[in-house]
């Protein structure tokens, strides 16, 4: 159905539609999926994923074309594979420094780390071109056609959503998948029926950092440029904010999130005026939250299924017994 | 390292008369308090050993040692003729051990029907399995078996935290019988449970497979002395004395510390 709609949408929305919101909002959405697999299965809230996307974007616009001379301009699919395997290799080693520490101790370890690569990118000439970044990046052709083009790019950001959300899915189905779900649930019990806990953390670091890099090169291709800017702390928080409305709980959460964050963003400018963003998604993020402990995924669980509790195998026993 | 004990401790864990768990002077302290002290115990393969103790005898913390949930600040342990004294808990599990906790560690969340497909899949191969594979559906099945032998069949796609206390600590249970365990501990694995409940557990402890060695803490006395061949009583950290359950009910020391603790 989803698929179905998706399809369609191009035959009804405008180009700005396509692109400002639906690209973006599958971009964001890969970033904050990264996110929802450490954070909501995982029990790892990592704010550093921003930063593996836009290490991965500043491969790309390192390696390959852009209006500044220090792009090295090789091809733009041999800088997108170099990039995503930078995005690997970072999130393996961000997996490796944040490996032992838990909970708030993370969070604090991730947010310098995010910092750490602002400040290192604004003030590194030689490779991070400083304060002013890349710009003039191009997307590459295939077959003669512009990949930045709205349509092409609506399609190819709206696919790599989608193979990003079910191959996530499949993930959490996944024996993989269900262990680091228990290493969250309860870590003690997890190695002390055979899991590598610290190898299963390592592992999601580095598929984490696949995502965020896969929507870091969408992002630069999005945008265009790239500059400290883009992975500042409040792109760092955006993220988390995505994946905490959307809800944690399921990969679509991250998608449902950057949807309506980007709506907001994008809309915001006509209900208030464009400083007083932040202060409309934090009143949307505090309403969401207080009413929800998984986000709008939590909010569309209790609409559709308003009366519906989880019944214990007890009180079914019991219900069984009165009926028969 | 050339005392009788220790060549005992590298001993083959199936030939009979040998240690399937060996300690050797294990002791571990938090700050001050010394909750298990110089303790050398054996459990010889396949023998059903009951370890009693009032409340901070350390009786848990020696299970913790066992599993690798502690290091010891002191001391050897050996499994199936192995040192394990510094592994760490997923790879002291790859040997056989198995445990039960005193208050359930459970993936909360999940289904009976995953904690038990997990517990079946920490002890086999594909932790890093990405995908949903066929495979899987092989340990599904042995989790309904599991879960049938504990009697939560029922409760088998139900998510652990709407299981009912009895429940919960069958489950606790059915996770350390998976696999092909060699040593099984069980911390009080009848606390709170209903009598009815209480001798259903018995039933399935007496059905184990008498190959297995079993470790078991239990307050309640009766359930202890007969399940168990072997009791040792702890103190304080320490062993105060281990028998026969009969030497063990007749003692005057057990009489006067562990006894008069329960009853007194
Ligand atoms: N993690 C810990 N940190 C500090 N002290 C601990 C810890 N675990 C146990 N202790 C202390 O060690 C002593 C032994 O505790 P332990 O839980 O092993 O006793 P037990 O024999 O299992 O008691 P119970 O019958 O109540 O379960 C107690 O004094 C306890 O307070
Ligand atoms: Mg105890």
């Amino acid at each position: 159905m989803l698929v179905l709609a998706l399809v369609l949408i191009p035959t009804i929305a405008n180009d700005f539609f396509l692109v400002q919101i639906f690209a973006q909002a599958a971009i964001l959405g890969l970033i904050a999926l990264s996110l929802m697999l450490l954070g909501g299965w995982g029990g790892i809230v990592s704010l550093s994923q921003m930063s593996v996307a836009g290490l991965a974007g500043y491969t790309l616009a390192i390696l390959g074309q852009s209006s500044m001379s220090q792009s090295l301009g090789s091809n733009s699919w041999l800088a997108a594979a170099a990039a995503l395997a930078v995005a690997l290799i970072v999130g393996f080693g961000i997996g490796l420094l944040v490996g032992r520490t838990r909970g708030i101790y993370t969070i604090m370890i991730t947010l310098a780390i995010g910092v750490a690569v602002f400040y290192l990118a604004n003030q590194n000439y030689a490779i991070f071109n400083g304060f002013t970044g890349y710009s003039g990046i191009a997307a590459p052709h295939v077959l003669g056609v512009d990949l930045r083009a709205p349509l092409p790019f609506y399609v190819l950001c709206v696919s790599l959503a989608l193979m990003g959300w079910a191959g996530v899915a499949a993930l959490g189905r996944s024996s993989f998948g269900k262990a680091l779900i228990a290493t969250r649930d309860c870590e003690r019990r997890a190695a002390a029926i055979g899991f590598h806990v610290g190898r299963h953390r390592l592992v999601a670091h580095t598929i984490a950092g696949l995502l965020a890099g896969l929507g870091g090169i969408l992002l630069v291709w999005f945008n265009g440029r790239i500059s400290p800017g883009t992975i500042g702390v409040g792109p760092m928080i955006d993220i988390l904010i995505i994946a905490v409305i959307g809800g944690m709980s399921r990969p679509s959460g991250a998608f449902l999130g950057a949807f309506v964050f980007v709506l907001l963003r994008t809309f915001a400018i006509d209900l208030v005026d464009p400083e007083r963003f932040n202060t409309l998604i934090g009143l949307v993020f505090l309403v969401i939250v207080l009413t929800s402990r998984d986000g709008l995924l939590g909010l569309l669980g209790k609409l559709s299924k308003p009366e519906r509790r989880k019944m214990s195998p007890r009180l079914k026993t019991l219900e069984r017994e009165e009926t028969s | 390292m050339s005392s009788p004990s220790t060549s005992d401790v590298h001993a083959p864990q199936r030939e009979h008369g040998h240690p399937g768990l060996a300690l050797d002077g294990v002791g571990r302290s938090f700050g001050a308090v010394h909750a298990v002290k110089d303790v050398t115990l054996r459990f010889v393969a396949g023998e059903r050993h009951a370890v009693l103790g009032p409340n901070g005898a350390g009786k848990t913390t020696l299970f913790n040692l066992i599993t690798g949930d502690l290091l010891p600040s002191a001391g050897q342990i050996a499994l199936g003729g192995t040192d394990v004294t510094t592994l760490k808990p997923h790879i002291r599990v790859r040997q056989g051990l198995r445990r039960t906790y005193q208050q359930s560690q459970l993936f909360e969340t999940m289904s009976v029907a995953d904690n038990l497909f997990l517990a079946l899949r920490g002890v086999a191969r594909g932790h890093l399995t990405l995908i949903p594979t066929s495979g899987d559906q092989v340990l599904r099945d042995q989790a309904a078996d599991i879960a049938e032998k504990v009697n939560l069949l029922d409760a088998f796609d139900y998510p652990v935290n709407v299981l009912s206390y009895g429940q919960q600590r069958q489950l606790e249970i059915g996770m350390a019988l998976v696999g092909d365990p060699q040593v099984v501990l069980f911390d009080e694995p009848a606390a709170g449970l209903s009598p009815a409940e209480r001798g259903s557990l018995v039933d399935l402890i007496e059905a184990l497979p008498r190959t297995l060695t079993i470790g078991l803490v239990e307050h309640d006395l009766d359930i202890a002395l007969r399940l168990s061949d072997r009791v040792t009583i702890m103190q304080d950290g320490q062993v105060m004395v281990t028998g026969t359950p009969d030497d063990i009910a007749a003692d005057p020391v057990v009489q006067r510390i562990y006894l008069g603790a329960q009853h007194g």
